[in-house]
């Protein structure tokens, strides 16, 4: 059996005056919607919160600060750390080695979009410090010289 | 009457209100030559038969042997193993983008189903798009939905559509493909 809660008298209103309330709220509501379907179709870029979400650092240098960091002294031991297990004769990756300076610089736009994006090194194996990782992606900002 | 014109005037705010925030030019997939370089000069098309369990053989790919950036938003990957067309959200500086990608193999036009699909996306050598968790999401018929994906800067972009990513390129049939498209941010 169905119970109708017994309204106060100080809420009730004739029709005519909810009505244009009601077209207000169901227009809101409509509007809302219609916000919901376009995040849904056209991801965030139609709608208010567009801010990306980040689990990897977004610590690109903005542009190249000389002089960059010293390949022979400085990247190549963290090169030689961190990627030579896979990325030499005998690694998982074998096919795509990071033992020489013309090796890194052949594939620097990928070894930069790799180690920025934290795709690499993969997950479960050690990774470059924050320092480190900074280093290297200073190198790569400037463009990988041979130093 | 006078109530239903007020809704209409609220919802039309409204809505204004919801896609203000998206003002301005958009930018997107830069208009150029068709991609012909699997075509045939007698109206046939050149392919590479894919198998999935050349995915992990141990053998010596080298450097990555990429093709030029496409045009527009469909071309055939640079290998020849798959056609890939795409569609993307506006596209403005600094604000979250989709892509959706449609995968076929040239071979015999069926769907690309599990690729995982990735993106590699940059202004220049030196400059990837920044980290935003960017996502695939696997969709019937080899449909990847990706995103969101960020430009942080007006140019002409690469976004490079990798597919099997996993696998290794060391044969001619391995599964993974690769194909570049320019993407204008005003």
């Amino acid at each position: 059996m169905i119970r109708r809660m017994a309204t106060p008298r100080s809420s009730l209103q004739s029709p005519e005056a909810t009505r244009p309330l009601r077209s207000i709220v169901m227009a809101l509501a409509l509007a809302m919607v219609g916000c919901t379907y376009c995040e849904q179709t056209l991801g965030s870029t139609a709608c208010p919160d567009s801010s990306p979400v980040a689990d990897c650092p977004n610590d690109l240098p903005s542009s190249c600060v000389m002089p960059a960091p010293s390949y022979q002294t400085t990247v190549s031991p963290i090169f030689n750390a961190y990627c030579l297990t896979c990325h030499s004769s005998g690694g998982q990756e074998s096919s795509l080695p990071l033992g020489s300076y013309e090796e890194i610089y052949s594939i620097r736009s990928e070894v930069l979009d790799q180690i920025y994006s934290c795709r690499m090194p993969l997950s479960g194996q050690p990774t470059p410090t924050t320092s480190e990782r900074q280093l290297l992606l200073q190198w790569l900002v400037c463009g990988a010289p041979q130093n | 009457m006078k109530s239903s014109l007020v809704g209409v005037f609220v919802a039309a705010l409204a809505l204004f209100a919801c896609s203000s925030s998206l003002s301005g030019p958009t930018g997107g997939p830069v208009a150029g030559a068709e991609d012909t370089h699997c075509s045939l000069p007698d109206g046939g098309t050149r392919f590479q038969v894919v198998d999935l369990s050349s995915c992990h053989l141990d053998a010596d790919a080298g450097a990555p042997d990429y093709g030029p950036t496409n045009f527009n938003s469909e071309a055939d990957d640079d290998d020849c193993k798959y056609h890939v067309a795409f569609t993307v959200t506006p596209v403005q500086e600094n604000i979250n983008v989709s892509f959706t990608v449609t995968a076929s193999y040239l071979s015999d036009g069926g769907p690309a189903t599990g690729a995982s699909t990735l993106t590699e996306t940059y202004l220049n050598d030196t400059h990837p798009a920044p980290n935003s968790n960017t996502q695939t999401t696997e969709q019937p018929g080899g449909v990847y939905q990706i995103g969101p994906i960020v430009f942080d800067s007006p140019g002409q972009w690469t976004v490079r559509f990798h597919l099997h990513e996993e696998c290794q390129d060391a044969t001619d049939d391995s599964p993974h493909g690769h194909a570049a498209f320019f993407i204008a941010v005003p």
